[in-house]
């Protein structure tokens, strides 16, 4: 089993919540491939490590014998008690749930919204394209974000809300366009935009979800 | 039927989400349709069962008024919906009803629209949803 530096790869305690166990982690499986894919974005969006450090924490992570099914797969339950860096791999079990059940949030959206006029009021169809662009975006939220509620507009829209109080709140959408339109309201500030989506979140967003974790935060 | 400037209109919420349990109302019940209407009614002179009962009334007018339930609603006066740039559109079907326009076409600038219904209204969450079937909407 490999032991993962800590300190002097970048891993910083602070911040970094232990890891309980509130989630139904039996019901998640990775494959090697879809861990160490999702690992690297992880580490590339959350932790101050250079790509040589990431990717030797990454390969560290998948040489511990964490055991698998006879397909492969290994759940997540089982990486978190064999992964030797309890720090490490509570904010990553952590993070990896909450994008997991995002995206499921996203796809589901497909079955329901997926049709024209599902409101019976002439609301356009959810796009598979407009999917797609969801789950990137959802990807890119930061880490301490809370979850926010995901929906269909009858525009044909997907929504990202979070209303962490009457001074604050954020609605991001994601247009059948590919564009990222949103608005949201700190303190007394009111913001909107509506920018294109080139694969990550613009720094405008990532400094409105600033202003969001602070506000959530007194 | 005449619109009072003291109205009084309640968007009711059909959707768990739509409603926290604070309550509040949430930014996905002031999502207008795709023809950029907004459903509301007009429940000046009614108490909280004149006001469930209008619900139902609105429900029971829905496609899908079979699976829905009446999870509550939030209410604000017309001056929240001028200080959105919206305006005020009655048809009276069913009596009282009036949808909610002047949505702006910017995906952005509806969101805001949207943000000052919710910061304004006042929200009521039912302690148990009330299901919407069609033999209800006689009233």
């Amino acid at each position: 089993m490999t032991n993962l530096p800590s300190q002097s790869m970048g891993i910083q305690k602070s911040g970094v919540t232990p890891f309980s166990n509130p989630f139904d982690l039996d019901e998640i499986y990775l494959t090697q491939e879809h861990l160490q894919i999702w690992l690297q974005t992880w580490f590339r969006k959350s932790r101050p490590t250079t790509n040589y450090q990431m990717y030797g924490l990454v390969d560290a992570i998948l040489q511990t014998q964490i055991p698998s099914n006879p397909r492969g797969e290994t759940d997540a339950s089982s990486l978190v008690s064999h992964n030797p860096q309890m720090q490490v791999r509570g904010s990553v079990i952590n993070h990896y749930v909450r994008q997991q059940r995002l995206r499921r949030e996203i796809d589901e959206l497909l079955e329901t919204y997926g049709v024209e006029d599902w409101d019976g009021e002439g609301a356009f169809a959810i796009k598979p394209s407009t999917v797609k662009i969801a789950k990137e975006v959802a990807n890119e939220f930061p880490d301490d974000i809370a979850k926010p509620d995901v929906g269909a507009t009858p525009h044909g829209e997907i929504d990202f809300d979070w209303f962490i109080s009457e001074e604050a709140i954020l609605t991001i959408g994601v247009c059948p366009s590919g564009e990222i339109a949103f608005a949201g309201l700190f303190k007394t500030a009111r913001i909107r935009g509506i920018e294109p989506w080139t694969g990550q979140l613009s720094r405008f967003l990532l400094c409105y979800f600033e202003q969001l974790r602070d506000l959530s935060n007194t | 039927m005449t619109i009072r400037p003291e109205g009084q209109f309640a968007r009711f919420a059909f959707h768990r989400k739509e409603i926290s349990n604070e309550p509040k109302a949430r930014t996905p019940l002031f999502k207008p349709s795709s023809s950029d209407k907004l459903s509301v009614s007009d429940v000046c002179d009614l108490d909280c069962t004149g006001i469930v009962d209008e619900g139902i009334k609105v429900g029971n007018r829905r496609k899908d008024a079979k699976s829905l339930s009446l999870y509550g609603w939030a209410e604000f006066d017309q001056e929240i919906i001028r200080r959105a740039n919206l305006q005020l559109d009655y048809d009276n079907v069913p009596e009282r009803h009036a949808n909610i326009v002047g949505w702006l076409t910017d995906a952005d600038a509806r969101r805001d629209q949207q943000i000052t219904l919710v910061v304004k209204a006042c929200a009521t969450k039912l302690g148990s949803p009330v299901p919407i079937k069609k033999q209800d909407a006689s009233g």
